[in-house]
Formats: C-alpha cells, sequence, structure tokens
C-alpha cells in the first residue's frame, strides 16, 4: 500500500533580491538570486538548490546502495551540472542534470570486475530510488569514474 | 542474504533457469541462497501459472519464461535494495 510524507520549507522576502529560508529540517539561510540574474553571489539560489537536491539525494541513495550491497566504500565525490534551456517566450527549464560521481571502492576478497558491476548496479540502483531524481522532469545522466582497490592499494 | 527460488519439476528450464539465477548472482557477487523447488504442492505455494518460476525474496518476480542475466541481476539488485 502507498504511503506519503511531507517535508517542508518557508521562505520570506527581507527586501530588493533577498530572501530568507528555513528548512524542514533545521538548517536557515539568506539566498538570492544568481548574480546574471539579478541576484548575489556568495549565497544559494534556486539554481544551486535544484541541483543540490538531487546531488545529494543520489549521493545518499548510494551510500545506501553500498551498505546493502557489501560494498567497502572508500570514496565518494560527484560534480553535477544542470543545464538550463531558454526557450523562444523566456520560459526556462533544467532539461539535464549530468553527474560525475568518482568512486573508489575496496577490492576486499572479490575480484575487481565483480566488484566493479555491484558498484555500477548501485549506482543504478541510487538513480532508482533517487526521490529527487524520480521527482524531476530533467534528463538525468550519470557518468562515473570507479576505481577498484586491492588491499595493497588502499594501504598506499 | 537473498533467497533465491527456482520453481519447477526439474525440466531443461528449470535446469536453464536455475543456471541463468547463478550466473547473475555470480556475475554481481551477491550473498545469495538458490534453492531449488521441485514439489508441485511447494510451486502452487506461489501464485504461478506456468513453470519454470523465479521467486526472490519469496516475491515471485517471473514465470513460465527464462530471464535473461541482466534482468535477474536487476532483481537481486531490488531484493538487495530492500533487505533490512
Amino acid at each position: 500500500m502507498s504511503r506519503t510524507a511531507v517535508y517542508n520549507t518557508t521562505v520570506s522576502w527581507k527586501n530588493e533580491h533577498w530572501g530568507h529560508i528555513v528548512l524542514g529540517n533545521g538548517p536557515e539561510m539568506d539566498f538570492s538570486a544568481p548574480p546574471d540574474a539579478q541576484g548575489h553571489p556568495g549565497v544559494l539560489t534556486p539554481e544551486d538548490a535544484f541541483v543540490t537536491a538531487a546531488n545529494t539525494c543520489v549521493m545518499m541513495m548510494f551510500i545506501w546502495a553500498t551498505e546493502r550491497f557489501k560494498l567497502n566504500l572508500l570514496s565518494y565525490e560527484c560534480r553535477t551540472e544542470g543545464t538550463k534551456l531558454i526557450e523562444l517566450d523566456r520560459t526556462e527549464i533544467f532539461t539535464h542534470l549530468r553527474f560525475w560521481p568518482v568512486i573508489r571502492i575496496a577490492a576486499g576478497d572479490d575480484k575487481p570486475e565483480v566488484v566493479e558491476a555491484r558498484t555500477r548496479r548501485a549506482l543504478q540502483s541510487a538513480q532508482k530510488y533517487s526521490l529527487v531524481a524520480n521527482s524531476v522532469k530533467s534528463e538525468i545522466i550519470i557518468e562515473p569514474t570507479i576505481t577498484i582497490e586491492t588491499e595493497k592499494e588502499v594501504s598506499q | 542474504m537473498i533467497t533465491v527460488k527456482v520453481l519447477g519439476p526439474g525440466c531443461d528450464n528449470c535446469k536453464k533457469l536455475e543456471m541463468v539465477a547463478r550466473q547473475a548472482v555470480g556475475s554481481m557477487g551477491f550473498e545469495a541462497e538458490i534453492i531449488k523447488v521441485e514439489e508441485y504442492a511447494q510451486i502452487m505455494k506461489y501464485p504461478i501459472l506456468s513453470t519454470p518460476g523465479l521467486v526472490i525474496n519469496e516475491k515471485l518476480v517471473s514465470a513460465g519464461r527464462i530471464p535473461s542475466v541482466a534482468e535477474v541481476s536487476t532483481w537481486l539488485a531490488d531484493a538487495a535494495m530492500h533487505e533490512s
């Protein structure tokens, strides 16, 4: 049977092109638009928040998958870019979210090729079960760099 | 550990399915137990109309055909994601 859960944030206008946001999980901060859209540098923007939501969600699901798949994760870093399309009528849409995760996994007692296959499957599962990736209509593209390290390489 | 059951009386297709299941488990390195269920009464406990059938963690995922290794790998991954 399906279930629902609700998450919230509250924004308020401060002045000019400044706002303040309180996140449902606690943090709060000022935000603006990007500098190229009459906003300010150095603060949260809706564009960054959108890309961040997807990037963080996929990472958290990948962490979950590595635990379920018995993978010994050594490091994970992922740059994600959202590509914005500006239509002729000036409406805008993020058409793509492109992820470049760089993942290091310890081979342990398994064959490296088996661990790599399991890692790729974990990444697919992370995308499949990511709430945010599932919720956006932007195309999700994941281009991983996976390194499987032997015990000797890990200890170096 | 994931439990994989191959449902069928022991025909050629059942043996092929067992081989596919073993290949999928081996290629992914999942910890899984593969059990052959050949008794009719045990097979009929699952909502199955034709054999061979494949059950992963007590969920019937295919029946009446031999899925590919890639399909079985996907089902194994889904099962692993939902293991507590």
